[in-house]
């Protein structure tokens, strides 16, 4: 309740703004998965470290054409979460600073939809970086391909308590896992997931 | 994003940069069964490379409903041509949920402009691919041949001198004995000395003619046993730099393995087989020396020789034994006013085993030769009992038809351009690929000037002879479609006769008085008349559908199995040839179109 009121005013005051294309409604049949990784899994205080977006048009996933995005160092890069992207501090040492990020990201987006697995997330610790340097949060509507397989689980197999852990939705559907914890690569894989729900049914025109 | 192992060909070709390009370019698809991947027609945009999945290749122009002609699974890579050639020749179909890296069109050509080798990979024409095979062939069938024989098998008698006889004996004995090397033993110590060690001795050391031996040879000797493989002397004699090896057997010389011999051991045969054929002094001699010629054929391919040059030199031996057999029967007077001709695939000097007799007589204008028949039909029974069987159309001297003075010929031949029925059609093909074998040959050359008078400006008539080249559509569909071993393309029909016959045209329209297919090739490419291009692909495929053609036969042969060889199981071909029996029916099938649009034959 709180997000649709947020986003209507989000919507009333920038609709005449740079961004307000970001508002209006999307007509095409394109969508965008998305995944950042980040510093920690609470998205009060997981800082970016990169950023994919990897637009989904007809049966193929874009990756050759995808946004792949590093970040400069933010301030909370520790052990814990090197060893899981295997980003460490000097690897981000030419990144972006999270503004520029953050633009590059809008621009390339647009108003598509967003895909991905715990969508919620990425789109939240975005929302944080994005509302106080931009007045406003991400307007688009999101995917999340963990419901989308529950959804498909339950009408072909309602005995089986789904597994919505990545790995093995990713397994289930026989979808590669391209590069885990990179960030193009869960997208990729992400979109890879959507494109075989969608060929098996379970996911409505995106209309 | 690609996880392949980009380790193999031909992403092996590409440098680190270009590989990360790669990685960093390509995109995913999904496909479900059933789904259209690239169909026919449509613009190449992407080069696919199969992660997961089947995707089979379907080519639409056929008229039965489905063929398959190519199957791609994990790593398999497709597409590329339609990149390369703008659009797609065939309709590729997902044949289960398919997983596919997709290249970029721009990419990929980015990266063939970036290296030569990955480039040449894909643009790899017909011409190289036949090669490859070629080199395929003979590291299998030559090499076997060679390992299997023995030294004993290829080694001379040696020559045996004792240490205190002089270089004067051993010139003399060398010279006797036409040997290059003698044997000599000092205090139970086996020595040789060779040509160049006497030279040398004699020049550089100047030691005279008397010097002995014993003090000149040289005692470091390389030897083999006699039962061991020729190809280890070879190795031997490379490994040391020696031109000769001292077999030995419980260390008695019992002979010695030159160079030269080594390597002319598997080129001999054909020089053997042409020697009994020029010594033949009766018919019996003749038909031994032919009926060689099988086993030739069969030395030559195993040797990997190219087909072109196998059939040239058969074609000369043929030649050769039928202008004996002629000199036998025909009188002396008579051969020098008549020319006797060879029709067909003969003519064209393009039979690899034995063929048919085709063949007929000029006569010189002025030349009266009333008991001629009798002569003529002891002739065609002559090649009778040389292995040459009658020709089913009775294209032979015996049957008055095919033989006529110059007059005579040229009358007949505006007869036909006249007619412009099947049959007339079909003399004036036979009488094109006439070549003159013994006799006097001038006469062809007046009765091909005639023909050519008559035919090479009639655009009508030109365009009737075109047309059977469409008479037998080419088996592209039937790839994979063959159940029964009986069933089979027919790659006379299909593939080699389109080409000979086409070429023919071009080559009658053009005044090109060579006969074989591929020398017109040469002349059509030449003067222009048809591209470099084309003209090296049709030779290629010519090549191609005579070798495979020819390998069948033999294995007939072998198998005890007469008849038509002409009938191709494809389902029985390795992939590779299977590819390129693809390729080479393409050229063909361009070539037929390249011929209904130039002779107009749509309407």
């Amino acid at each position: 309740m709180l997000k649709a009121i947020r986003r209507a005013v989000d919507r009333h005051r920038h609709g005449q703004g740079a961004y307000a294309h970001l508002f209006e409604r999307y007509q095409g049949d394109e969508v965008i998965a998305l995944d950042c990784e980040t510093t920690g899994l609470d998205p009060r205080s997981a800082e970016l470290v990169s950023i994919a977006a990897v637009p989904v048009r007809e049966e193929r996933a874009l990756s050759g054409s995808a946004l792949d995005i590093r970040l400069r160092r933010p301030a909370g890069l520790s052990g814990d979460s090197i060893r899981i992207h295997r980003l460490r501090p000097m690897d981000l040492s030419d990144g972006l600073s999270v503004e520029d990020a953050l633009v590059a990201l809008l621009d390339f987006i647009g108003n598509r939809p967003l895909l991905g697995w715990c969508i919620d997330f990425d789109v939240a610790v975005i929302n944080r970086h994005l509302r106080p340097r931009f007045g406003f949060e991400l307007p688009n509507a999101t995917i999340e391909v963990s419901a989308l397989y529950q959804r498909y689980l339950r009408r072909t197999q309602p005995d089986v308590t789904p597994d919505l852990r990545f790995e093995a939705i990713a397994k289930a559907l026989s979808v590669p896992e391209l590069e885990r914890h990179s960030a193009k690569g869960d997208a990729t894989t992400t979109a890879l997931m959507y494109l075989r729900l969608k060929k098996l049914g379970a996911v409505a025109s995106t209309n | 994003m690609i996880r392949l192992d980009l380790a193999q060909l031909p992403f092996s070709l590409l440098d680190d940069d270009a590989l990360a390009q790669l990685r960093q370019g390509a995109d995913v698809a999904y496909y479900d069964r059933g789904e259209v991947i690239l169909d026919a027609g449509d613009v190449g945009q992407h080069v696919f490379v199969i992660e997961k999945g089947a995707v089979e290749e379907l080519d639409l122009s056929a008229p039965s409903a489905r063929a398959r002609i190519g199957l791609y699974t994990h790593g398999d890579l497709f597409g590329a041509i339609s990149v390369l050639n703008g659009h797609s020749r065939y309709r590729f179909v997902a044949d289960q949920e398919t997983l596919c890296y997709l290249i970029p069109g721009v990419l990929f050509s980015r990266l063939c402009e970036a290296s030569a080798p990955f480039a040449d990979y894909f643009r790899q024409r017909l011409a190289e691919k036949s090669r490859l095979l070629t080199e395929q062939r003979e590291g299998g069938v030559t090499m076997a041949g060679f390992m299997l024989a023995r030294v004993s098998e290829c080694m001379r008698a040696p020559l045996l001198l004792e240490a205190g006889d002089t270089i004067q004996d051993a010139v003399r004995a060398l010279n006797k004995q036409r040997a290059d090397s003698v044997l000599v033993f000092r205090e139970g110590e086996l020595g040789i000395v060779t040509k160049t060690d006497m030279l040398n001795a004699m020049v550089l050391q100047g030691r005279d003619v008397g010097a002995a031996l014993g003090d000149v040879a040289e005692y470091r000797l390389v030897t083999v046993a006699p039962d061991e493989f020729l190809f280890a002397a070879l190795v031997k004699m490379t490994r040391h730099e020696v031109a000769r090896v001292v077999v030995l057997r419980q260390g008695r010389p019992v002979g010695v393995v030159e160079l030269p011999d080594v390597l002319s051991y598997f080129s001999s045969r054909s020089y053997v087989v042409g020697l009994e054929v020029e010594k033949a002094g009766d018919l019996e001699a003749l038909a031994l020396a032919s009926a060689r010629l099988p086993e030739l054929v069969r030395a030559l391919m195993a040797q990997g020789v190219k087909l072109r040059f196998a059939m040239d030199l058969l074609a000369a031996l043929n030649g050769r034994i039928m202008s004996k057999a002629f000199g036998f029967v025909v009188p002396a007077a008579r051969q020098a006013q008549s020319c006797l001709i060879v029709m067909g695939s003969e003519g064209r000097g393009e039979q690899i085993l034995k063929t048919d007799q085709d063949n007929g007589l000029i006569l010189a204008d002025d030349v009266d030769w009333p008991d001629r028949e009798p002569v003529l039909a002891r002739f065609s029974d002559t090649l009778l009992t040389l292995g040459y069987p009658p020709c089913p159309g009775h294209v032979m001297v015996n049957n008055p038809e095919w033989v006529h003075s110059v007059a005579g010929w040229r009358a007949r031949i505006a007869r036909w351009a006249l007619l412009r029925d099947g049959a007339s059609m079909m003399k004036l093909a036979i009488m094109l690929d006439a070549h003159a074998i013994a006799g006097d040959l001038t006469l062809l050359d007046k009765v091909r000037a005639a023909l050519f008078d008559q035919c090479s400006r009639d655009e009508l008539l030109l365009s009737q002879f075109a047309r059977s080249v469409l008479k037998f559509s080419t088996p592209l569909t039937l790839f994979g479609s063959l159940k029964k071993p009986q069933h089979g393309i027919d790659i006379k029909k299909g593939g080699i006769f389109p080409i000979v016959h086409g070429v023919r045209t071009l080559a009658l329209q053009a005044r090109i008085d060579a006969t074989s297919t591929f020398v017109r090739l040469e002349r059509l490419a030449a003067s222009g008349v048809l591209s470099r291009e084309m003209a090296e692909d049709l030779g290629e495929a010519m090549s191609l559908f005579a070798e495979l053609r020819l390998h069948q036969q033999l294995q007939r042969m072998a198998d005890g199995e007469p008849g038509e060889g002409s009938l191709l199981v494809v389902q029985k071909l390795p992939s590779l040839e299977r590819d390129m029996l693809r390729d080479a029916l393409h050229v063909v099938s361009d070539f037929r179109q390249h011929l209904s649009r130039r002779f107009h034959l749509e309407y």
